[in-house]
């Protein structure tokens, strides 16, 4: 176990040093922001071949998974809630649409444990991309929208209705979080959080169950019952080194024969885009790259073809992005 | 009691998931060890801080009831899988305690305390030597000898950290009293540390050469020192997730034991360094002091729940004489060493409650002495357990009593004639 927790150790230092150069460099851009950690985990997923180095890490993999989840559902505050119209609704449908008829579409080629996460992480807009759009916020309230939808569909697909039901019963402890978020200071507070948020990820774990969705159940209780002091601050403190662990164990993950897949790209570019021009019209190319939660969704099924897709999508299509939202101006 | 509450509450649904839950893989039973660990000490550290006991009391009482040899409700596997987290807390402990000496204060109060701390320390060994010699062989320890030296240093020790929780606790500004009982329990580490380090390799019988031991000493006070140097480099030049980097440092250090030297040596060298000859000593006191409690906490919850609860019962009558030893030595001790009579009358209440570095080192003690480690353990926690519930509370009532002294003594100089 102490192996096991050097890597670790060594995941989270890499992960922690170099958000401060990769994120605060590329400030203002996505493209390709942890690319070189991705690259990274690949070099390494070479050098260590196996499944030890990946056991290893499973600890601060499902960690940062009911962190990602987590991260996802404190954004729902009562204010934002309050702002939902009929139109968000009607973007959610859109989008649940757009999830059966990949579901459709896949289902043919692939085998259901593939065809459902696949469908779901075509359907994840990004919500730090939708967050970068200025002035008018119902695209956001609508993305974030869309993507609880998506998680709970995913959830019932692969675990079924029991499971969603374990992820909100799990989530209520989010309750308790409010209850100490006043009276602990900063630190302790931040115990508690680690503390839960370990048990909500391990108990997803033992019951069959998403440990995004838990997560992220007790998020949004958080979020919703109460404002958030302590917890959101963490979330920001975080937030970027996990994703970028994520990225690193999308990497170690790497299957060289998912590139075949990345056929599907084109026709995922243009349905989302059909699906979302009429509601938000320019403001749809922020709906096209696919969220860093379906990073996340892709590991949890701890299929490599899966996960390698995924990851390298997520650049591919945040290039696109820019290319299109920058009018093809490279920032470098 | 909403925390005590809510403690038997996670004790009951750990109670439940057990019964309930599938078999999960060991990586996910021990995720799921280190929740429960950290929610159920945590809510029982606030319980005893409530009822104005060291929140550590909290922590080693979780762990004994998480325990497998108590309810059973959790596993050797998972708990044995986090034990690697005791050796990184032992260099926390040992860089706070090198942190704690502070040039100013020893050139201050430095001589007193050294003749003090010599005298209680000397004294209370022979006291604590004899009487244990004399149990070992009563109750056939192999090699009571070696099992005497080793607890009659172990219980040499006073936990300096509980010592400035109690002087913050009890709100009594300043007292000589105070500032002594701390200077002492800082020195009497540094003592029991280069004492367990000469000790350790003499009595494990290996390379036990004079000169071997004096490298590994030396060996140990040059790395530490090029630690306090790296961690000085690193804040001037980098400065950034310096909690990342003490835990990184914390873990490379607690390794050094594989090349022959010494991590508690040179973790307290390296607070030494830190806080006395760099700028660096506030801003790294600060990342330490919120780091600490997470650390103390798992320290504490998991070594205790790796402590058989019933030898702790066992073996409680000969406990309960030890510390009565330990007291009447340590009273002799400062009847010896000083003339101050506010230290004769208050000074031994203070020192009384064994410190946590007593854990770390009994680890070490039973991976180098296997066939008594486990009888030295228990002794040990035995100790701490039943001192932790009485001496931090008279010592908390000797500080505000000695200020109330004061206070009516300069009323009474005050006073016109």
């Amino acid at each position: 176990m102490k192996g096991y927790f050097a890597i670790i150790l060594f995941v989270i230092a890499v992960s922690f040093f170099s958000s401060r150069i990769i994120f605060e460099k590329k400030r203002g851009t996505f493209r390709f922001a942890g690319v070189e950690i991705f690259i990274l985990g690949v070099i390494l997923s070479f050098v260590f071949s196996g499944q030890d180095f990946l056991t290893s890490l499973w600890p601060l993999i499902i960690f940062a998974l009911a962190f990602a989840g987590f991260g996802f559902g404190i954004q729902f505050e009562k204010r934002i809630l309050k702002k939902i119209r009929a139109k968000s609704f009607l973007y959610g449908f859109l989008t649940s649409l757009n999830f059966f008829l990949f579901f459709f579409i896949l289902h043919f080629f692939y085998p259901l444990d593939m065809a459902i996460p696949l469908s779901a992480i075509f359907s994840i807009p990004s919500s730090t991309v939708l967050f970068s759009i200025k002035g008018d916020k119902r695209p956001v309230i609508s993305g974030e929208l869309s993507i609880a939808l998506i998680l709970i569909y995913y959830t019932v697909a692969i675990y079924g209705f029991k499971g969603v039901l374990i992820s909100v019963v799990l989530g209520l402890a989010g309750f308790l979080i409010i209850l100490f978020e006043r009276i602990l200071n900063k630190m302790e507070m931040y115990i508690l959080f680690f503390g839960f948020l370990l048990l909500i990820a391990s108990l997803s774990q033992m019951f069959n169950t998403s440990i995004i969705l838990s997560a992220f159940f007790m998020g949004f209780v958080i979020a919703f019952f109460s404002v958030p002091y302590h917890s959101s601050t963490l979330v920001n403190r975080i937030e970027q080194p996990l994703f970028l662990t994520l990225l690193f164990s999308s990497g170690l993950f790497f299957y060289l024969k998912s590139v075949s897949i990345f056929i599907l790209l084109i026709p995922y570019t243009f349905i989302r885009f059909f699906f979302v021009s009429p509601l938000f019209k320019k403001k749809s190319i922020f709906f096209i790259p696919i969220g860093a939660l379906s990073i996340a969704l892709s590991i949890e099924t701890k299929i490599p073809y899966l996960i390698t897709f995924t990851a390298i999508s997520y650049f591919i299509l945040l290039v696109i992005f820019e290319f299109i939202f920058r009018g093809g101006k490279w920032h470098i | 009691m909403a925390y005590l509450m809510l403690s038997a509450l996670f004790m009951f649904l750990l109670f439940l998931v057990g019964r309930i839950a599938l078999s999960p893989s060991i990586l996910v039973e021990t995720v799921l060890s280190l929740a429960f660990f950290i929610i159920i000490g945590f809510f029982l550290g606030k319980f005893f801080e409530r009822i104005r006991f060291p929140a550590i009391s909290g922590y080693l009482i979780a762990g004994l009831l998480l325990s497998p040899y108590s309810f059973g409700l959790m596993n050797f596997e998972p708990l044995n899988n986090l034990t690697f987290i005791t050796e990184i807390a032992l260099v926390f402990i040992a860089i706070q305690s090198g942190m704690e000496m502070k040039m100013s204060f020893l050139k201050k109060h430095g001589r007193d305390i050294v003749r003090l701390t010599l005298s209680i320390a000397c004294i209370t060994f022979s006291g604590v030597f004899i009487a244990s010699f004399l149990i070992f062989q009563k109750i056939s320890l192999e090699t009571p000898l070696k099992g005497a030296i080793l607890l009659g240093v172990l219980l040499i020790l006073k936990s300096p950290l509980s010592t400035i929780a109690v002087i913050k606790e009890s709100g009594v500004k300043k007292t000589e009293l105070g500032d002594k009982i701390l200077g002492i329990a800082i020195l009497k580490d540094i003592f029991v540390i280069l004492l367990f380090a000469i000790l350790i390799p003499i009595l494990s019988g290996g390379n036990s050469s004079a000169v071997f031991v004096v490298l590994e000493l030396v060996g140990s006070l040059a790395v530490g020192l090029g630690v306090g140097v790296l961690v000085a480099l690193y804040m001037r030049h980098v400065n950034v997730e310096l909690s990342i980097f003490i835990f990184i440092l914390a873990f490379l250090v607690s390794q050094l034991r594989f090349i022959h030297i010494d991590p508690l040596l040179v973790s307290i060298i390296t607070g030494f360094f830190i806080q006395n000859f760099t700028s660096a000593g506030k801003e790294f006191q600060k990342v330490l002091d919120g780091i600490s409690p997470a650390i103390y906490l798992l320290f504490f919850a998991l070594v205790h729940a790796l402590t058989d609860i019933h030898m702790i019962i066992k073996f409680l009558p000969i406990t309960l004489i030890l510390i009565g030893v330990k007291w009447f030595f340590t009273e002799l001790g400062l009847i010896v060493g000083t003339k101050d009579p506010i230290m004769r009358k208050f000074g031994s209440v203070g020192l009384i409650n064994q410190s946590g570095l007593s854990l770390v080192l009994v680890l070490l003690i039973g991976e180098t002495f296997p066939a008594i480690g486990d009888t030295i353990k228990v002794i040990t926690i035995a100790v701490i357990i039943v001192t932790d519930l009485f001496a931090p509370a008279l010592f908390k009532y000797s500080l505000v009593k000695v200020s109330r002294l004061k206070k009516e003594d300069r009323g009474k100089d005050s006073l016109p004639s």
